[in-house]
């Protein structure tokens, strides 16, 4: 109870203290809020998250009646068509995008032609990386009708929680190197590498004759890290990695590598990982909804709202397999991690 | 000395003597108040300390964790003391006292006591150079463990000395301000008054009729001084109507009677014998007494930030491309001296002409200005601004504050103004420094600057309400002209003179009180009141030494033994850093400083007059002494400036040591190259009488 406490703080001072301010003060009621409520017209890409009852909490503590138009992609991009064409007839206030797969889908990327949603103000969340996606040019102004919430914490912040557990000279990964956005990812360790002097060890998937990449020596490619000399396995945002976490994991267990995640989902599933930094998806809700009362409420530009990821993280630590692994976390840990 | 002039030092002998036992038994009830504060203080955050370890310990065991399996404990209870300075030890111990995790220094017979631990937590207790308190760790009740954590018994005696220290440094600015205080009555005391009666009194013995009593006298002194007014008023009044009367006589009888040329050759024995009319009372000496208050005022508020300007100017420090950072630390004082030394000729002439007592006001009003604007310095470089100024309003203060005692102190006065001024510089030395440090320490270098800027505001009130308008005197010195420096920079004996005696003298004094000792302090893991006391006690040798150095030093013949001594164990001084590290090192250095310092300087201003014979005759003594002031004051400047690039490169040790054996070098030449120059004078005196 009183962790939760803290974190609610950590919350309140991650969003900015104007936010929070306004958190505080009784909520604005104007004329046409009594008359009719916004219209958000949500699309997910795999049903609800802990994202939109973020977004919801925060909408309905500060008194700001709004209609939700739910609509759920099941993972399939052919989907995102028809919701395009439902949001031009139904003309909502806001349009909401979860993660990158749909925000593309909805809105395009930058300069992109076509049939996507421009009239009607976006805002997207859970997207790793906007300007590696391609969405805006800079985190600063979109310069389109769009802005919205990174879920990501900075790599270097990632590193020195790792290094707050476990000090380390390597750390080893791997990755899907068919995925551009893996590959992002692994371009920025290696920077980081060279910058803060440890080594990288890397390991891609193995590939099927299509350049598909396979299960297949998942084990060994693995213990290739250890031998290496890798203290700590990094997880990455790689979606081909993401479904085969399991066996990943276990294979880290059994030759004692500890296992980083960098997103909640990934520290949340049945996967035994370490542990990891990552950013509340009900605060990263809470941050998008307020970035919604911006444009509806406060009638900003969305080009005039900067891009942003929360400021306060949480680390989390799974202690079973920490046990397990013989690899208890330092006494200091105790002070601000998080255990489940 | 007469009867009111005992009465006088009578009076404040017991004045100075109740004040400093009063201030003496006080501070022996706060110092002991504060030794029975400080341990409670210390139980209480070691207890604080050691429920937030605990609290820890309570955490990571709620997940299961033993205090045996727990990662990373000593690098928690390392930091936990490196955090807390007074902190010397922790330790966990088990059911079975056995140390579980330990930091900091263990000591002898902690075994026992850990073995006699149990039954709860206990009272602080002094084991082993620690007072220790011992917690049960109480997550881990059913188990026993404890924590015990250790205050170093040396880090409560280090607080306790400082305290200590602070209260004699206290005590002793109490005495010196008390002197002043005591001064500052006597001035204006009714038996000042009287005693002027007395002169008066003593005068008319004497047949001298020729004053007026003031109006201020008869009001303290009251009917006596009226009686004594009428007598005189009367005797006057006799005189000039005897005078009219012949006058009259002499002009109708046209100087025929024999009679009458005798009445005219006895007014003129009347003459010669007595002194009639109605002139001022010399009361110089009241005058003086009337700016010693302000004056010490103002020196106090610019000695204030002696101790920790460097270390205020490492605070705003803002790097400057083309300057090493040591130097820009040391440049507020190298142009707080090289203003002090170049106004001091230019000013003369200024304060004469404006008045010296406006001359002061405005110069006490530029130092008030400066350091309240130095309080709120944004950066290096508006400080070095207002610390320009500040040394412009030394200059000032310095010059009308010596024009006005020159004015007032005349004939067998003027040794004894001369000795007040200087008096009340070494005390405001005495005081200042040190005061400004421990204020400092407790409310930060703005505060105190602040402060100095008040108390500058008071002593220029002072300056307005008390001193005498003097405008509109002649000037009795002729500026400082570029002319003289060249003309005595032609006199070679008088430039080697000033390059190993005088400016090697001023560079160490400057260059290791004003800018070394300071910024060394952090060094030896001391303070800027640790600054503070060590000026303190260089003005203490000072004021001690420079007496009898005077004295001893009479006889010419002395004189150069006593410079090159005093350089010598000057530049010894430079040398102690080293071989004794910490600060015993560097309080050896100073009062050695204090001594080589002593010795030299009445002996060396002493030598100008004879080094200079032939420029006194032509260019007159002033100039001659004025110009050998300024270069010496030059020699203040290149203190912090050679003292700042010596730091750069070699570190404090070996600036100490390098600068310390250029003035052991300067030493040995002025001993050699001043034999050669007495035996000159010698011949030429042979030569004279032959």
């Amino acid at each position: 109870m009183k962790r939760r406490d803290i974190l609610a703080f950590g919350l309140f001072s991650a969003i900015g203290a104007d936010a929070a301010l306004a958190l505080l003060a009784p909520g604005r009621l104007l004329a046409q809020d009594l008359v009719k409520p916004y219209r958000i017209y949500m699309v997910t890409w795999r049903g609800l998250t802990d994202v939109e009852r973020g977004f919801k909490e925060y909408m309905a503590s500060r008194k700001i009646a709004v209609e939700y138009i739910m609509r759920d992609a099941e993972q399939n991009p052919k989907r995102l068509a028809q919701f395009i064409e439902e949001i031009h007839q139904i003309k909502p206030d806001l349009v909401y995008t979860w993660g990158t797969s749909v925000t593309i889908g909805i809105v395009g990327k930058q300069g992109s032609s076509g049939g996507f949603i421009r009239d009607i103000p976006t805002v997207f969340t859970m997207v790793a990386s906007p300007v590696g996606a391609n969405l805006v040019p800079n985190l600063v102004s979109s310069g389109r009708n769009i802005t919205g919430v990174s879920h990501f914490s900075p790599l270097n912040v990632q590193l020195a929680a790792m290094a707050s557990y476990k000090q380390f000279k390597a750390i080893g990964i791997l990755y899907n190197s068919a995925e551009q956005n893996s590959l992002a990812g692994v371009r920025e360790l290696r920077e980081l590498a060279s910058k803060n002097g440890f080594r990288l060890h890397e390991q891609t998937f193995h590939q099927n004759g299509a350049g598909k990449p396979v299960a297949d020596g998942i084990a060994g490619r693995i213990k290739a890290l250890k031998d290496a000399g890798a203290t700590w396995l990094y997880i990455g945002s790689d979606s081909y990695l993401f479904t085969q976490l399991n066996a990943v994991v276990e294979a880290a267990n059994a030759v004692n590598l500890p296992t980083f995640a960098t997103t909640e989902s990934v520290i949340n599933s049945p996967a035994n990982v370490l542990a990891g930094l990552v950013c509340k998806y009900f605060s990263v809700g809470q941050f998008t909804a307020y970035k919604a009362e911006q444009i509806l409420v406060n009638k900003q530009a969305p080009g005039d709202i900067p891009i942003e990821t929360l400021k306060r993280f949480s680390l989390i630590i799974r202690m079973e397999t920490a046990k397990k692994l013989k690899n208890l976390p330092p006494l200091d840990l105790f002070n601000y991690a998080e255990f489940i | 000395m007469s009867y009111v002039q005992r009465l006088l030092t009578r009076f404040s002998a017991v004045l100075l003597i109740a004040m400093i036992g009063s201030l003496a038994i006080s501070s022996w009830f706060v110092l002991s108040a504060f030794e029975r504060a400080l341990i409670p203080e210390i139980e209480g955050k070691s207890l604080t300390i050691g429920h937030s370890l605990i609290n820890l310990i309570g955490q990571a065991n709620a997940q299961g964790v033993t205090l045996e399996e727990m990662v990373g404990v000593e690098e928690v209870l390392s930091r936990v003391q490196k955090d807390n300075a007074e902190i010397g030890l922790i330790s966990i111990t088990d059911n079975k006292n056995k140390v579980l995790y330990q930091v900091g220094a263990p000591a002898q017979g902690l075994d026992a006591y850990y073995a006699q631990s149990g039954g709860g937590s206990k009272p602080m207790q002094l084991v082993s150079g620690y007072y220790i308190v011992t917690l049960p760790i109480e997550v881990t009740d059913a188990r026993q463990d404890y924590l015990h954590i250790g205050a170093k018994q040396a880090f409560v005696q280090g607080v306790l000395k400082e305290s200590l220290l602070d209260v004699i440094v206290v005590l002793i600015v109490a005495f010196f301000i008390a002197v002043e205080i005591t001064y500052f009555f006597a001035g204006k005391s009714a038996a000042m008054q009287f005693a002027t009666l007395m002169r008066v009194v003593a005068k008319a013995g004497r047949g001298n009729f020729d004053y007026t009593i003031s109006a201020e006298m008869k009001q303290s002194v009251g009917a006596l001084a009226t009686k004594i007014e009428q007598a005189t008023a009367s005797v006057n009044a006799a005189y000039a109507s005897t005078l009219v009367l012949f006058g009259d006589t002499w002009r109708e009888r046209q100087g025929k009677q024999q009679n009458l040329r005798q009445a005219s050759s006895a007014l003129r024995a009347l003459r010669l014998r007595y002194q009639f009319g109605s002139g001022s009372i010399d009361d110089g000496a009241a005058k003086l007494a009337l700016l010693r208050a302000p004056l010490f005022l103002a020196f106090l508020a610019s000695d204030f930030s002696r101790a920790f300007l460097p270390m205020y100017s490492a605070q705003l420090y803002t790097p400057v491309s083309w300057l090493s950072t040591k130097f820009v630390l040391g440049l507020p004082i190298i142009l707080f001296m090289l203003i002090v030394a170049l106004a001091q000729p230019l000013l003369g002439g200024w304060s004469e002409r404006v008045g010296r007592r406006q001359a002061l006001f405005i110069g006490i009003a530029i130092g008030v200005v400066a350091h309240l604007a130095a309080a709120f310095a944004y950066s290096m470089y508006d400080l070095l601004l207002w610390w320009s100024l500040a040394g412009l309003s030394w200059g000032i203060v310095f010059v009308s504050a010596q024009g006005y005692v020159m004015h007032h102190a005349t004939g067998p006065m003027r040794v004894k103004g001369l000795a007040f001024f200087v008096g009340v510089i070494m005390i405001s030395a005495v005081c200042g420094p040190s005061i400004g440090g421990i204020l400092a320490d407790g409310i930060g270098y703005r505060a105190t600057l602040f402060l100095a800027g008040v108390i500058g505001f008071c002593s220029a009130w002072m300056v307005l309400a008390r001193l005498p308008d003097d405008r509109g005197m002649t000037a009795s010195n002729r500026p400082t002209r570029l002319a003289d420096i060249v003309s005595l920079l032609r006199n070679r004996r008088f430039v080697i003179f000033l390059l190993t005696g005088a400016m090697p003298g001023k560079i160490i004094l400057i260059g290791f009180c004003y800018y070394l000792v300071p910024l060394y302090m952090p060094d030896i893991g001391s303070n800027s009141a640790m600054a503070g006391r060590l000026i303190m006690l260089y003005a203490i040798v000072m004021v001690v030494a420079i007496p009898l150095a005077a004295r001893w030093s009479g006889e010419p013949s002395r004189r150069r033994w006593f410079v090159s001594a005093g350089l010598l164990i000057s530049g010894t001084a430079g040398l102690l850093p080293i071989a004794v590290p910490g600060i015993a090192g560097i309080v050896m250095l100073v009062l050695l400083l204090g001594i080589g310092q002593s010795l030299a300087i009445a002996p060396q201003t002493a030598m100008v007059a004879p080094i200079c014979k032939k420029e006194i005759m032509l260019l007159g003594e002033g100039t001659v002494m004025g110009v050998y002031r300024l270069i010496e004051r030059i020699g203040n400047v290149f203190g912090p400036i050679v003292a700042a690039v010596l730091l750069q490169r070699f570190g404090f040790g070996l600036t100490f040591a390098l600068i310390g054996l250029f003035v052991l070098l300067c030493g040995v030449s002025f001993f050699l190259t001043s034999v050669s120059s007495e035996s000159m004078i010698h011949g030429k005196h042979s030569n004279e009488a032959a």
